[in-house]
């Protein structure tokens, strides 16, 4: 899809453990950078963006052509309260929202008043009588929270004009509508399962993250971070045990673990979906986040679940692949999310 | 579909006011150029042949003024000369009261007057004005610059001898360039033997009409 706009859209930020994403479509065509984290915590612990990193990240997004102070976030995963709430159905009348509101903040144990949500309403389970509650799903932060991810570079001169979620804005720009999304994300694993671009049902599984399988190689082989990493990236699941190489093959061993428990979440996710909504027409999984480039990782998930499995391409997108062809879509898909928050989209175009 | 934003309200409202504020900047800013663009062109419009127009009304105007000025000055110069003229007429003419004081001072009782004709004396040219064409009339006006007056003067004397001296006083009075005797009849008048007298003296123009008595 061509950029045919004459002015750009708000600059798309995703924060994660070790990089930042970047993602805009300008009038000379799109733009996404991974700009690394320095000052990440040895154990891989996600740091706050303090004010000098978002000066130096507006700096290089600046040298690669973004455009603009407007910036549109993706809400920090880890900050944010993403859970089914029962309430009365929208067709009752009954103010949602508000009941909506009181039960978050009474789960989040702050001000109703401050924090800010959005929620959509469920499909119904099956054999659900008429007069029978609905359930929402909610996504909410806090203001202190939002704050604390604003701050930095509103300091830097940019302004912040969207924290979206994850939830709501990755099924907006994807292309499929039958897929899994599963992110390896550098903190946690997150599946996310969508219905006509709205999301149906979330998942946030630490263990199931790139981070988390460092993390296991880490443990396992008594190796420091940086050489677990780099097993885990170089390799993944490729390495056979009978390459001579032990610490390889451990580490393989330890990222197959990860991938099993990846299929076995998904797996049991599909079954639970299953479960509460009735049938679910899902094809296939779609990987994304910095862990889904992990060698042979697509393949073993697809062995142990039967599915179609795949890293996400920028074919699997509605917005414009970046003019640097090497910009992995499963990274930047984040930034891309929550550029094309501010951005009509047509669906049925795709 | 649009998607949910979860940036908290104050910085939401915050982010209205700042786009509202740089909207109506913006239009400002734009009426401003519009405004003065306009101005400009009016400006470009009016300045080739409306110039031209303006500086021939202004001219115009200069004209008409030095005009009224000149018809003023005009009548003011027409004013001073109809009282340079008056001041002339008055010069040129003698002042009859006194002759009339004189001729009244110089009867005496012995003198009675009839009347007192006063007309001006035919001179002849001079040479100058003959050989010129030109007369000692002023322009126009009618008048004779510096024009000697004849005075006849009618009446009775109880005697031939009183009218001769009251001719004498005359004469020796020096207002009369010359004066004779016209005529001199015997006539009765109620009963007593008058003399009934024309003398005709001549008032020139170095004679002096306002003198004393």
């Amino acid at each position: 899809m061509k950029s045919t706009r004459r002015t750009p859209t708000a600059i798309g930020l995703h924060i994660e453990n070790d990089e930042i994403h970047a993602y805009q479509v300008t009038a000379g065509g799109a733009i996404g950078v991974s700009v690394p984290r320095h000052g990440v915590g040895a154990d891989g612990s996600m740091e706050r963006v303090s004010e000098a990193e978002a000066a130096r990240v507006w700096s290089v997004l600046r040298r690669h052509g973004f455009q603009g102070t407007r910036l549109a976030m993706l809400a920090p995963a880890s900050k944010m309260c993403i859970a089914p709430v029962p309430g009365p159905p929208l067709s009752s009348g009954a103010p949602v929202e508000q009941l909506v509101r009181s039960e978050v903040a009474r789960t989040l144990r702050c001000d109703a008043s401050a924090l800010e949500l959005g929620f959509w309403e469920l499909p119904p389970p099956p054999r659900t009588r008429e007069g029978d509650a609905g359930e929402y799903l909610v996504a909410a932060i806090s203001y202190g929270d939002a704050e604390a991810c604003i701050d930095p570079f509103e300091s830097s001169g940019l302004i912040v004009e969207r924290l979206v979620p994850a939830v709501d804005a990755l099924p907006r720009v994807l292309r499929v509508d039958d897929a899994v999304l599963f992110d390896v994300g550098g903190e946690a694993g997150t599946l996310l399962l969508s219905r006509d671009g709205a999301p149906m049902y979330q998942r946030r599984i630490p263990e199931c993250g790139h981070g988390a399988i460092v993390d296991r190689v880490v443990r396992l082989l008594r190796v420091d971070r940086d050489a677990a990493r780099h097993l885990v990236d170089a390799y993944g699941v490729t390495t056979s045990e009978n390459d001579g190489v032990s610490s390889r093959a451990e580490g393989a061993r330890a990222v197959r673990e990860a991938a099993d428990g990846v299929a076995t979440q998904i797996m049991d996710s599909l079954r639970y979906v299953t479960h509460r909504f009735g049938s679910v027409n899902v094809g296939r999984v779609l990987l994304t986040g910095c862990g889904a480039a992990t060698p042979g990782l697509c393949e073993w998930v697809e062995a142990q679940t039967g599915l179609d499995v795949r890293v996400l391409t920028w074919e699997d997108l509605l917005m414009e692949a970046p003019r640097h062809a090497e910009a992995p879509a499963a990274r930047l898909v984040g930034a891309v999310a929550a550029a094309a928050s501010d951005v009509k989209i047509a669906r049925a175009a795709a | 579909m649009t998607c949910i934003n979860l940036l908290p309200r104050g910085r939401v409202a915050q982010l209205r006011r700042r786009r509202a504020a740089r909207r109506w900047a913006s239009g400002l800013g734009g009426y401003c150029v519009v405004a003065l663009l306009g101005v400009w062109a009016f400006w470009i419009v009016g300045s080739g042949p409306r110039t031209a127009g303006a500086r021939v009304l202004e001219l115009q105007s200069t004209a008409t003024t030095l005009q009224g000025q000149i018809d003023g000055l005009q009548g003011e110069l027409q004013s001073v000369a109809r009282q340079l003229r008056a001041l002339r007429q008055i010069e040129s003419h003698p002042d009859l009261g006194a002759m009339l004081r004189l001729l009244a001072y110089h009867a005496q009782g012995e003198v009675v007057l009839d009347s007192c004709a006063l007309s001006p004396a035919a001179l002849a040219k001079s040479p100058a004005a003959a050989k010129s064409g030109t007369s000692m009339r002023d322009g126009g006006t009618g008048e004779v610059e510096g024009a000697a007056y004849d005075v006849e003067l009618r009446g009775l004397s109880r005697s031939a001898s009183a009218a001769g001296a009251y001719l004498l006083r005359l004469e020796r009075s020096g207002v009369f360039e010359k004066i004779s005797l016209l005529q001199s009849d015997q006539v009765r008048v109620e009963g007593a033997d008058l003399v009934r007298f024309v003398l005709r003296g001549r008032l020139g123009p170095a004679s002096g009409a306002g003198g004393a008595p």
